[in-house]
């Protein structure tokens, strides 16, 4: 004798394309076989997704909500016959929930890789720009306007071969206030 | 003025900056400080600068118009960095000093107090 049990059989699926989080979509199937026709309602549909948000807090894998990524499953209530099934299905659940757990801390270490240098530079500018903004407080305004104009200059240890011969032959500071002077442009003196 | 006419001047400017005589830092201040071209100035409060004695650190440091006091920013600018440049500033430090504390000019005494913070800094 066939028992005709009524079976609501919820598909898990899990879409897992690159782009998306874990955005997965509810599948609806019909069952045959042995166990009579399955067809849902849209009613039952429903009252399946109320009892799935209720349980998205809940330790359900199937009703679990993973950092942002909302899991939505249907429990799978099935007579003795489909234990073997609905074992399986579970067990595929749970392998794609964790799976893509592991795949998004995976992404989660990789970007904190990334992003660390970058973050400790911003840190190290910015404690640099403190001190820095510290000391040019103290500054007049106009001496911290031309600072900034202009660059730093180094200084000449030596003094050039051109002034060297010029020294050498003029000789006497005299001398130079007098080439200084005779020449044109020291008539704007 | 032409690039020539400045390259000579300014081995003139170089020569009495080198130039042992004291007398050199009075052509210095006399021809160079007072003159209406900037690129002049500029390069006699390096020569100035450079000199690094007492009397050519005062040409600079003390004279409302010339070196740190000029009235043109970038001419002053360049003062103060030939000052920060220096190795020894134990003679310019002293002569801001006294600036800071005895000179009559609000505009000059501010000027050195910034100059000292400065070299306190860098």
């Amino acid at each position: 004798m066939i028992i005709l049990t009524y079976i609501q059989i919820y598909i898990f699926n899990l879409n897992k394309s690159k782009g998306k989080e874990g955005i997965l979509n509810m599948d609806n199937m019909k069952i045959s076989g042995g166990l009579g026709i399955f067809k849902r309602n849209k009613t039952s549909e429903n009252e399946q997704k109320e009892k799935i948000e209720s349980n998205r807090f809940s330790s359900n894998p199937f009703g679990m909500t993973f950092k942002g990524v909302q899991l939505h499953g249907d429990v799978f209530q099935a007579s003795s016959p489909s234990q073997g099934l609905q074992s399986r299905i579970l067990k595929q659940g749970k392998m794609a929930v964790s799976a893509a757990m592991a795949t998004l801390v995976e992404i989660k270490n990789i970007w904190a890789r990334k992003l660390e240098p970058v973050i400790s530079a911003l840190k190290s500018i910015n404690e640099r720009t403190a001190h820095l903004t510290e000391r040019l407080s103290k500054l007049t305004p106009q001496i911290i306007v031309e600072s900034l104009r202009q660059p730093a200059k180094v200084r000449n240890r030596g003094i050039s071969r051109a002034a060297h011969r010029v020294l050498s032959k003029y000789g006497s500071v005299d001398n130079l206030a007098i080439a200084w002077q005779t020449h044109p442009a020291a008539a704007l003196a | 003025m032409f690039k020539a006419e400045i390259e000579k001047i300014e081995h003139i400017i170089e020569a009495l900056g080198a130039h042992p005589d004291p007398s050199s830092v009075g052509v210095l201040e006399r021809l160079g400080t007072n003159s209406p071209s900037e690129e002049i100035r500029e390069l006699t409060a390096k020569a100035l600068a450079q000199k690094n004695t007492h009397d050519s650190l005062v040409v600079l440091v003390i004279n409302k118009g010339k070196g740190i006091n000029d009235l043109s920013p970038k001419v002053a600018m360049n003062s103060v960095n030939e000052i920060l440049s220096l190795e020894d500033k134990v003679e310019v430090i002293h002569i801001l000093e006294d600036t800071i504390n005895l000179h009559s000019d609000e505009e000059v005494r501010e000027t050195a107090r910034s100059v000292r913070a400065l070299i306190e800094l860098s």
